[in-house]
């Protein structure tokens, strides 16, 4: 070992390595690179140019799966806020529907203060081509009975026809089983509101029993008579959208568009009970239905 | 006392030092470059000194001490800046791994890497021996120099030499055979 570190080789190699650190390092410190280094930089430059690019193309094929693992997990971040944004505005819309459906129910209730209402929610429908039969989720057990008037905000949807411990079905206006009493707001003038078959298609129904020189008129708004079916007076039935007289029995039948959209209808109200209209009483009358 | 080396022909010391040098600078421009964009836990790995070992392991002090200045030359000159000491820290290790390997140890795999360990572990030291003099009105803390600079650098190093010893050891085979070994 001795022999080795005191041979002129190792002392001239030693000289060398001391050369090659002072040099450069004192040129680097004056600021000036040394030729030898320069030429070592000008031959490894293709190469390095080479190899950097290829470890760049790499890198970046690399990058391309942990950018792609990245943006696939910030995917599925969005995609669970957006889920649960959706789930906020649904429930948001839900929380404004009901909202309005209340502010209208809150007007009727203004309106008719002797009503005692029991809110329900539509949960089924019946019918083939128009929706005219309704379930609706209240029963008995909410002391729900037949032929209870069942309302929105709009007007009349027709009334209780079975019931059962949670859970009630509604005839509607336009069925051919429904009459409702009803006069012209304008003018006064009688008749009767009946589901007819030929008309449910259409969503409209009859009035009928209007003499032929009757004051009314396309566009006039029908209300609830009071008098001889469910419904307690001045409710809105519809509008006049066509008359037609019948030459025959001197009378004249008018096509009425209901007030409420019975196409799509959600939440309704039940009329549990209300102050009767009575010919004898007026409508000061508190007989209870 | 008699200093003199065993005899070895000049022209076989000048063939080995072309390829050996060739082999380094080569060594020299992938670190440099390859690895400078696709770092190794964060450190650029250290390809030449590993070969140096291999060299000083299989062809004893004399092609060690050239292959260290040679290396650390080419390591210093295409990657470095300021003040560097590889040259010598390269030569070193060279001249101590070979030392060791024919005094001591074996030439073999094993002794490679008892030699690489030990020189990582020296070059580690230099490094900050480097840093402290290029960096004096910088403070660094011992610790953060420790685990941002040191261990990296020689994990990375050490990944890397296994390759680099196959591919160095594949040279030696297919330029050089025992014959020409020192001693």
């Amino acid at each position: 070992m001795s022999k080795f570190l005191k041979s002129r080789f190792f002392i001239i190699s030693l000289l060398l390595a001391i050369v090659l650190v002072t040099v450069p390092t004192v040129l680097s410190i004056m600021g000036q690179g040394d030729y030898v280094r320069s030429a070592l930089g000008v031959v490894a430059t293709p190469f390095r140019y080479v190899f950097t690019s290829v470890a760049e193309s790499i890198d970046g094929f690399v990058s391309y799966f942990g950018e792609f693992d990245r943006i696939n997990a910030e995917n599925r971040i969005l995609k669970d806020k957006i889920a649960e944004l959706e789930n906020k505005i649904s429930a948001a819309e839900a929380i404004d529907e009901e909202n309005r459906w209340l502010y209208g129910y809150l007007g009727l209730k203004r309106e008719h203060i002797d009503y005692e209402f029991e809110a329900a929610r539509v949960v089924g429908r019946e019918s083939g081509n128009y929706m005219t039969v309704f379930t609706l989720n209240r029963g008995s057990m909410h002391d729900i009975e037949p032929n209870m008037p069942v309302v929105t905000e709009d007007g009349i949807v027709g009334y209780v026809s079975e019931v059962g411990m949670n859970w009630c079905k509604v005839v509607t206006i336009l069925e051919t089983a429904s009459s409702v009493g009803a006069y012209v707001e304008r003018s006064g003038e009688l008749g009767l509101v009946e589901g007819v078959y030929e008309l449910k298609g259409s969503g409209v129904c009859k009035m009928s029993y209007l003499p032929s020189e009757a004051d009314i008129r396309v566009g006039d708004v029908i209300l609830s008579s009071g008098i001889g079916s469910f419904y307690p007076r001045g409710l809105v039935i519809g509008k006049v959208t066509e008359l037609v007289p019948d030459e025959y029995s001197r009378t004249l039948e008018a096509v009425v568009e209901p007030a409420a959209d019975l196409s799509d209808i959600r939440n309704v109200m039940i009329i549990r009970s209300f102050t009767a209209y009575t010919e004898v009483d007026g409508e000061d009358g508190t007989e209870d239905e | 006392m008699n200093n003199q080396l065993s005899p070895i022909s000049w022209q076989a010391l000048l063939k080995k030092s072309i390829v050996w040098g060739i082999w380094l600078f080569f060594l020299a421009i992938v670190q440099t470059s390859f690895f400078s964009v696709l770092r190794v836990f964060g450190a650029v790995p250290d390809l030449v000194l590993p070969a140096v070992i291999v060299i000083a392991v299989y062809d004893r002090e004399r092609m060690g001490t050239i292959a260290g200045i040679m290396g650390g030359f080419f390591a210093d000159a295409l990657g470095g800046s300021g003040i560097s000491l590889l040259p010598i820290s390269y030569m070193i290790c060279g001249i101590a791994v070979a030392l060791l390997a024919y005094s001591v140890l074996r030439r073999d795999f094993a002794s490679w890497f008892v030699g690489i360990l030990i020189s990582l572990a020296v070059n580690g030291i230099f490094s900050v021996v480097s840093v402290f003099l290029s960096h004096k009105n910088a403070s660094f803390g011992f610790s953060d120099l420790f685990s941002r600079l040191l261990v990296p650098q020689f994990f990375a190093s050490l990944l890397l030499s296994v390759p680099v010893y196959f591919l160095t050891k594949a040279i030696w085979s297919r330029f050089f055979d025992n014959r020409e070994m020192e001693g």
